[in-house]
């Protein structure tokens, strides 16, 4: 069981630890509020930022590989390259704005032999993905059963330059139902992209209607003569008032602490801070359009159930779009920066009877046949079940960069523009080798990147693009992120700079 | 019982403080760059709390002289643990049947209140602490009858009057386990005007409540002490006390008679803490606050999180594993605990429990219903604590047991010894052979130079528990193979699993490190050097009490180990 906005109206679910409150924060959103009295208790942290625009980070995870026909046929940039059948739904306009990036690999699951088809894989090169560690070898090294190392999304959302700037420094978001086997590893490696250091996996939301509430806090209620919103806002004040009280005692207290004490007291006040910050914010005052609700039957998400039934009328287009809106809605609103999305969990068994089969050539692709089978059974059986399945994904991402690109926030920027989408999957495609990965990236035209590329790169470590994103896209300086045991130097993707 | 827990993750992390990094870190081969635990930005304030204090914990701290530096009046934090947390609420509010969800307890140091004096709260926890505490005022609120009790008087609507500021005196003092000062009572009933304001007098109220349960004073364990000239270690005040006994012995935050007690100087002697403490012994909670104690000396709550081979073990369920932690829990209570035991059957006892399920595994035929007691014969080779399935189980890997693991368990948690630091990049696969027991197969770490400085000392240990499988089940042969379950401690040679517990019941190593590890749950920090002399003393008065560890208990509570600290130095760089 948990709680609604305010902990007041008990809402039998399942309880679940994901890493944020799933307390809805924003009550009230979308109602002008006229409530003159509670002015004094109005947002304080509005507006703090300058007028920099905003940097953000999206990963999204494909699982169980990509078909071979994925990768463009000729490399170069501009008219000099064109896009696969399988990453046609890139057309028109978006291409201007795609980097497809071919010959990365993750070399932190290589074999000992530094060979890349790595055995069982599914769970072990999906952990490695966005964290460029083996999680394997840091479950042996801690002697603990779960284990991984910090994922990118996290160094970026830990940053200073985004800690604490947005009212969630990061959101795990995901469409997985989930059925799948975790491949003999902790399910977190294969359900959980984003962790916060090497102990804490940071599970996604799966259910919109939960993302909703956390990001609109029930505005979506029928409140016909604005009681509701205006009850709202008076809890809101409430807590607000007793967090500042908090915060006040705890600060007096401090002085008296040693100094490890007062370092632990000073970490504590950041995140009362924090929470209070999400209180404060409201994007009833941003203008923000909120989506419509989600209208599927609800999405239980567990890391752990070997395998559940998909709901009775659950539509994976619908799911798919629900989520886009949402994390639209997120960085339009300016309430993340950060946002870690799986397609679906790695090694899913998702029946795709949603869409139907294609024939696939590598340059077009043409109505074929009926319902696409099983995910995993079909990147095995690869041809043209693979090759729907991964290019059905692929045109959801690029409906979401579409979506994203149709918000404009400054003359002629978009909030994809201000965004890097990196859309990969942990392994090649069928073979389970985590060499040739794929890797398309979209937007940050505006930060510095360049685009309408395909690069071909030579055995190029896949953390290597992590750490250009940081540095020189996306203003987070790192030195070093994970490893790699080819004994590649860690270098930048210069190609992909300006 | 514990607050309700995750479905994602079990409720406690086992962060072994102990970085045991040498197990398994020979396997000869390929070189590994260093296992990175965090990338670029990532905290490091669990990781290295954890393991800083712990260099300490090991046989020695390498030398190194602890250098007493500021005598001044120093405080250290620990956070409620989950338990605490639930049953604070309980006595301030009277049982609550909201369900509620709190951050997760870590274990350092093979103990969750260690972790406690380590862990920073995050945001995502202060806002599961706002949530269940806004969570439990709502249900208190939800009945007028019950609020109006707690409350004790019935306040103008906009609690202009003195029912708020009397109300948040008394319920103050009780959350915050000391009084509170005049400025505390005004801002609170300043929260409670405002939020009255808004709305009513209930809301109000329930915001003081809110308010205070989500504040540090409450959250944290604010402890305070002073030099005293004569023992030279820093002496807990009274009030401190209070909590401290009152949180050892019960699990529960201090009532209203302890405090007065501190509050009259009672708690400032040895005899004072005496007579305080016999009441809390005597309460029916207290055998289960020891247990606790030994339960995470076992670590047999990892049996709940363990997963193993199905081809391999199919047998091994959640309902197999939930029998294995209820039979230690058990065996841990009946046995190690009972009113005159002697507390070094914990490693030698022939007493076990089984139900129908985990019958099969011990080669028994299941009782009728529920858990019987069940005498072990010399034939099963079982005897202890390592002899229970829990721990068998859950300190081994998922398809193959792993002696180094167990030995490591065995060295850190019942010896107090941590293993040297391994060598650097060393990749860990042990190469699979069907053809040889896996004591063979790890000979390589002993013959490795390398290896056998850290590997000799866990190995052996863990090859006395290889009769016992996986899943703690009892095997004759490997592969087909002879095991050989020999080996020496200190002197003592061993053959197999009950020769090794009988070897540490008289092991004054192992009794020493108990009474070190009841001093780092008590406490919440690792012993240091300055503590040897008065945890040697305590091992003479257990020896006194007939091994009787109930009456150490109370002994404990008395003396200097618990009712004062020693002058450490203070943090780097404040000389």
């Amino acid at each position: 069981m948990h709680f609604n906005a305010d902990g007041e109206e008990p809402d039998v679910k399942p309880r679940r630890s994901n890493g944020v409150s799933r307390r809805a924060l924003l009550r009230g959103a979308g109602v002008a509020l006229a409530l003159p009295w509670l002015e004094s208790l109005a947002p304080r942290s509005a507006g703090a930022e300058g007028a920099a625009a905003p940097r953000r980070f999206l990963p999204i995870y494909l699982p169980n590989g990509a078909h071979e026909f994925w990768t463009p046929q000729l490399a170069g940039s501009g008219n000099a390259w064109q896009l696969s059948s399988i990453l046609e739904p890139f057309g028109g306009t978006l291409k201007q704005k795609l980097n497809v990036l071919t010959g990365l690999e993750n070399g932190s699951v290589f074999n000992a032999d530094a060979s890349s088809h790595v055995e069982p894989s599914h769970g072990r090169l999906a952990g490695a993905w966005l964290t460029c560690v083996d999680a394997v070898a840091v479950r042996q090294a801690l002697a603990v059963e779960e284990a991984n190392g910090i994922s990118a999304d996290q160094v970026v959302a830990q940053h200073g330059s985004f800690r604490g700037q947005t009212p969630f420094d990061s959101l795990q978001l995901g469409l997985s139902t989930p059925l799948g086997s975790c491949d003999g590893e902790p399910c977190s490696s294969s359900r959980s992209v984003s962790w916060a250091d090497a102990r804490q996996p940071m599970y996604k939301l799966v259910d919109p209607r939960e993302v909703f509430d956390l990001l609109v806090g029930g505005a979506h209620a029928p409140d016909p003569d604005g009681t509701a919103a205006v009850e709202a806002q008076k809890r809101r004040a409430r807590n607000q008032s007793v967090l500042d009280a908090v915060l006040e005692n705890a600060a007096r207290t401090r002085a008296r602490l040693g100094k490890a004490d007062q370092q632990r007291m000073d970490e504590f006040l950041g995140a009362v801070r924090a929470v209070e910050r999400r209180v404060s914010s409201s994007i009833a005052n941003a203008a923000c359009p909120l989506p419509a609700r989600y209208a599927g039957p609800r999405i239980e998400q567990s890391a752990t159930a070997p395998r559940q039934t998909i709901p009775e009328g659950y539509d994976k287009g619908l799911h798919a779009d629900a989520m886009s809106d949402l994390i639209a809605l997120a960085f339009e609103c300016d309430l993340t920066r950060v946002i870690s999305h799986m397609l679906e969990d790695e090694r899913s068994e998702f029946t795709y009877d949603n869409v139907a089969e294609r024939a696939f050539t590598a340059d077009s692709s043409s109505p074929k046949g009926g319902p696409c089978p099983e995910y995993h059974v079909a990147q095995h059986a690869g041809g043209d079940v693979f090759a729907t399945i991964t290019w059905w994904n692929v045109g959801k991402v690029a409906d979401l960069c579409r979506k994203l690109d149709a918000i404009e926030e400054a003359p002629g920027v978009t909030v994809l523009d201000n965004t890097v989408v990196l859309l990969g999957g942990g392994m090649q495609g069928g073979t389970h080798a985590a060499d040739q990965l794929p890797v398309v990236l979209a937007g940050g035209g505006n930060l510095g990147m360049k685009n309408d590329q395909h690069l071909l790169l030579d055995k190029r470590p896949l953390r290597d693009l992590y750490v250009t994103l940081m540095n020189d896209v996306l203003g987070v300086e790192v030195t070093e992120f994970g490893q790699n045991q080819t004994g590649a130097p860690l270098a930048r993707v210069s190609e992909l700079l300006r | 019982m514990k607050a309700v827990l995750g479905g994602y993750r079990p409720g406690r992390i086992f962060k072994v403080g102990f970085v045991g990094l040498c197990l398994a870190a020979c396997g000869g081969g390929v070189r590994r760059h260093d296992v990175a635990q965090d990338g670029p930005g990532g905290s490091g304030s669990e990781q290295t709390g954890g393991t800083t204090n712990v260099a300490h914990a090991g046989t020695s701290a390498g030398g190194e002289a602890v250098a007493p530096v500021d005598s001044r009046d120093e405080l250290k934090l620990r956070l409620l643990t989950q338990a605490e947390y639930t049953n604070a609420l309980g006595d301030l509010l009277g049982p609550l049947n909201t369900p509620l969800e709190l951050p997760e307890d870590i274990s350092v140091a093979g103990f969750v209140s260690v972790g406690a004096a380590q862990i920073a709260v995050n945001a995502p926890a202060v806002a599961l602490y706002e949530s269940a505490s806004r969570a439990a005022a709502a249900e208190v609120f939800a009945d007028r009858a019950r609020w109006q009790k707690l409350v004790g008087c019935q306040p103008e609507a906009d609690l202009s009057d003195g029912c708020v500021t009397s109300f948040v005196q008394s319920f103050g003092k009780r959350a915050y386990r000391r009084d509170l000062d005049e400025s505390e009572v005004e801002r609170w009933v300043q929260v409670g005007r405002e939020a009255a304001q808004l709305s009513n007098a209930d809301q109000g109220l329930a915001a003081v409540i809110s308010g205070v349960l989500q504040s540090m004073n409450f959250l944290y364990r604010v402890e305070s002490k002073k030099l005293d000239g004569t023992s030279g270690r820093l002496k807990y005040d009274g009030t401190s006390m209070a909590t401290r006994l009152a949180f050892l012995l019960s699990g529960h935050p201090p009532s209203d008679a302890l405090l007065a007690a501190a509050a009259a100087g009672q708690l400032d002697t040895a005899e004072g803490v005496r007579t305080a403490a016999a009441p809390l012994l005597n309460a029916s909670g207290a055998v289960d606050r020891m247990a606790e104690f030994f339960s995470e000396v076992s670590q047999a709550e990892i049996v709940s999180v363990v997963s193993k081979s199905p081809d391999l073990f199919p047998s091994f369920n959640a309902s197999l594993q939930s029998s294995m932690l209820q039979a230690t829990q058990l065996f841990i209570k009946n046995i190690v605990l009972a009113p005159r035991a002697d507390v070094r059957s914990f490693f030698d006892s022939d007493q076990t429990f089984v139900d129908a399920t985990l019958a099969p595994l011990y080669g028994v035929s299941p009782p009728a219903s529920g858990f019987m007691q069940l005498t072990l014969g010399p034939e099963t080779a079982r005897a202890g604590i390592l002899g229970q399935a829990a721990v068998l189980a859950g300190h081994s890997q998922p398809d193959h047991n792993s002696p180094t693991r167990r030995g490591v368990f065995i060295l850190q948690n019942l010896l107090c010894q941590t293993p040297p630091a391994p060598p650097d990049g060393v990749f860990t696969a042990v190469p699979i052979e069907p053809n040889q027991t896996t004591r063979q197969k790890l000979a390589m770490h002993l013959a490795s130079p390398t290896c056998s400085a850290c590997h000799q000392l866990v190995d052996p240990l863990g090859f006395a528990l290889e009769h016992f499988d996986s899943i703690g089940q009892y095997r004759a042969t490997e592969n087909g193979l002879p095991i050989d379950a020999t080996g020496t401690l200190d002197g003592v040679a061993f053959d197999g699993e009950a020769s090794l517990g009988s070897a540490l019941g008289q092991n004054s190593r192992a009794l020493s490190c108990m009474l070190s590890n009841y001093y780092r749950d008590a406490n919440g920090r690792v012993d240091a050097e300055a503590d040897a002399a008065l945890i040697g003393s305590l091992e003479q008065t257990l020896a006194s009490k007939g091994y009787v560890w109930r009456d150490l208990v109370a002994e404990f509570v008395t003396s200097d180990a618990f009712r004062s600290a020693p002058v450490t130095r203070d943090e780097p760089g404040k000389q």
